[in-house]
């Protein structure tokens, strides 16, 4: 039993030092982007508008809320309405791509508290600002959010139905936001969540900063014949579609996600052989994995255009889930890759 | 083998054969049949000509191994379903009674948290393994007492042992939900996968299935003299402490192996046995060899049905639980009576 347990032991322990080796494989990486990626964080990370005269409060808001409904398939939108009683100054974002969005347009003494995801390096650019100002909360702690008495809290579509009720019960403001999966989106919540905390010149810096560092970032891409093919694969074979912040990332950059081109529309489970039928110049995989490995000794994608020039690279998961203004880093930094060979 | 049987067997096989079939000439890449053909003709050596390249890798090593992994986890499946249900004497006995399967989960999943997985196709079958191995030893150490075991307390520590590595696989997909990308390839594992199999996982599930086949065909006898009661089976020469470790033994490696290689495939083990039980009688020599095709044909066209017909999101456990899980509550209320005498 004793030797059992030992070679069990001796199993986790590889296991762990595995699982370390292959986060460090991830990082190792060195990309070319082609705008200064630290540069471009800092100038996302913090705009000011023109100072203009306090609009009135309260405030009726009207917007389409519009969300993706994953069992459809399908965009749904409503017009909708929200009124507000006085601006906001103890606010709570339940979502990292919020965090981030107010964390550029809005005064930071008025951010209460983050939720647990905005301060994990792996989901969200601002982590360690987050963790060095706190406090932190774990999604479902809604006792812990109402006990800091937020003026407002910021839910997405896909928060629990549970934490949202809650906060109704405790009357408790809260404003239900929508889909954040392009840049497009992304603009549009940057501006409905500059009138609701009534910084609205803020929110219409940070939308221009963002289409001004889009047009530096295109161009000054490769002119190509033909776009770029590019593939996300993830460990479980999945591959992001239509509606993935992947391929708005992949249009900012002039290239194609092969997973939209095929039919995809929000991800789809593939095999080698389907993934050697769509043939892709390049291959995106997660970090933290040892799927470039895995991938590069597969027989049957022995065949493939990435596999036989080696494009198949590692990207860090916060680049890949980025649904903020930081969307533009992640595009930054991924032309960096896909492009380094071909300049 | 009764003509009976024999008109069986040959229809298992063809059955088994045309599911081959169609698993090497249907996929996302086409490929005609008569170039599948030359592509295995000259694998085996039967055909000296040219061959494209892409073809032959996509059929050799993509559709083939996924093909051969299917056979030998259904026939893994159903072989020890065949036992477990003997020895326990339980129609409800399935090869997951004594926690193997949720041993071995246990381990696929911690494989798949730490990141292992990822860097080895190799590293999830081999956690799958020694957790169900590590599970077998717990579960006859906590039912053996002063050299006996007891078959009912074997049962009893099998429930405790499934919902103990229950609960901690649960833990585990609930700290991987942080993670989206390894939740989801959690939880399609648990679901039964076979997408993207390859001669790697056939070269681990070949060997347990022929060790355990060999292992069972050889107690088959004993089984079914112990089917009879202990004390009738002691009096007619059957060692029964080695008979019944001996078949719990290789009934765990069935399971384990498959297991490791197709991730959790619920029911086939539980469903395929009784089926083959009213087709070729209680015979366990016979019967874990027919119930072990049957289940075979149940996985192989499962799959079919995953790759071809439904989208690929679509598990192969899902598909044999919803089958399989009707058609067993048929032959409840179709046999319930037999039941209660068993």
């Amino acid at each position: 039993m004793r030797k059992y347990l030992m070679i069990a032991g001796i199993f986790l322990a590889y296991c762990a030092n595995a699982a370390s080796a292959s986060s460090e494989a991830g990082n190792s990486q060195k990309t070319v982007p082609p705008l200064d990626m630290e540069k471009l964080k800092t100038e996302l990370s913090f705009v000011s508008g023109k100072k203009k005269a306090e609009g009135a409060w309260p405030r009726k808001i009207r917007y389409t809320f519009k969300v993706y409904d994953f069992k459809t398939d399908a965009f749904q939108q409503e017009a909708k309405s929200f009124v507000i009683k006085k601006k906001p100054l103890r606010i709570i974002p339940h979502a990292v791509g919020v965090a981030e969005i107010l964390w550029a347009i809005c005064p930071r003494d008025r951010l209460v508290a983050f939720n647990e995801y905005s301060a994990d390096p792996d989901s969200s650019f601002i982590a360690d600002k987050v963790r060095e100002r706190g406090p932190i909360f774990k999604s479902k702690q809604t006792e812990l959010v109402i006990g800091y008495q937020p003026d407002l809290v910021f839910t997405v579509f896909y928060s629990s139905a549970d934490f949202k009720e809650k906060l109704k019960q405790a009357k408790i403001p809260s404003f239900d936001l929508g889909y954040f999966g392009t840049i497009e989106s992304i603009k549009e919540q940057i501006l409905l969540m500059g009138v609701i905390i009534g910084e609205e010149s803020n929110a219409q810096a940070l939308v221009k900063l963002i289409d001004t560092k889009t047009r530096e970032l295109k161009a000054r891409l490769p002119r190509r014949e033909r776009p770029v093919r590019v593939l996300y694969y993830d460990e479980g074979g999945y591959v992001p579609g239509t509606s993935s912040n992947f391929t708005s990332i992949c249009k900012i950059i002039g290239a194609v996600n092969v997973g939209a081109e095929q039919g995809i529309k929000s991800w789809s489970q593939i095999d080698y052989e389907t993934l050697l039928k769509w043939n892709p110049d390049v291959i995106i995989v997660p970090a933290r994995s040892k799927l470039k490995e895995q991938l590069m000794s597969n027989r049957v994608l022995s065949h493939a255009r990435a596999i036989k020039n080696g494009s198949v690279y590692y990207v860090p998961g916060v680049y890949l889930r980025a649904d903020s203004q930081y969307m533009l880093l992640s595009a930054d930094f991924i032309a960096g890759i896909i492009y380094r060979q071909r300049r | 083998m009764s003509k009976k049987d024999f008109y069986l067997f040959s229809a298992l096989i063809a059955l088994i054969g045309a599911g081959g079939f169609l698993s090497l000439t249907s996929g996302s890449w086409p490929i005609s049949i008569s170039n599948v053909l030359l592509i295995i003709s000259s694998k085996l050596g039967l055909y000296a000509g040219a061959i494209n390249d892409v073809e032959a890798t996509i059929v050799w090593d993509g559709r083939l191994p996924r093909f051969l992994v299917a056979l030998l986890v259904g026939f893994s499946l159903g072989g020890a379903g065949t036992i477990m249900q003997g020895i326990f004497k339980n129609p409800m006995a399935s090869p997951g009674v004594m926690g193997i399967d949720s041993g071995a989960a246990l381990g696929a999943v911690l494989a798949i948290y730490s990141g292992l997985a990822s860097g080895s196709l190799l590293a999830l079958p081999i956690a799958a393994i020694i957790f169900s191995i590590i599970t077998l030893i717990m579960v006859f150490a906590i039912a053996t007492s002063r050299g006996r075991t007891s078959i009912s307390t074997l049962l009893l520590a099998g429930i405790a042992l499934n919902l103990v590595f229950g609960a901690l696989t649960s833990f585990v997909i609930t700290l991987s939900t942080r993670e989206f990308d390894v939740g989801r390839v959690i939880v399609n594992w648990l679901m039964g996968d076979l997408n993207n199999r390859s001669w790697e996982h056939v070269n681990i599930v070949i060997p347990t299935t022929i060790i355990a086949l060999l292992g069972t065909l050889f107690f088959a006898r004993d089984l079914n003299l112990l089917m009879l009661g202990e004390e009738t089976a002691a009096n007619l020469g059957v060692n029964i402490k080695r008979a019944r470790n001996g078949l719990l033994l290789f009934s765990s490696i069935e399971t384990g192996g498959a297991i490791a290689v197709s991730g959790v495939i619920g029911f086939v083990g539980l469903v395929a046995p009784h089926i083959m039980r009213s087709l070729v009688g209680p015979d366990n020599r016979k019967l874990i060899f027919f119930s072990g095709l049957l289940a075979a044909v149940f996985i192989v066209y499962a799959d079919l049905f995953v790759r071809l017909i439904i989208a690929v999101d679509l598990k192969v456990g899902i598909i044999t639980s919803m089958l399989g899980g009707p058609f067993f509550l048929y032959l409840i209320i179709k046999h319930r009576k037999q039941f209660e005498y068993m």
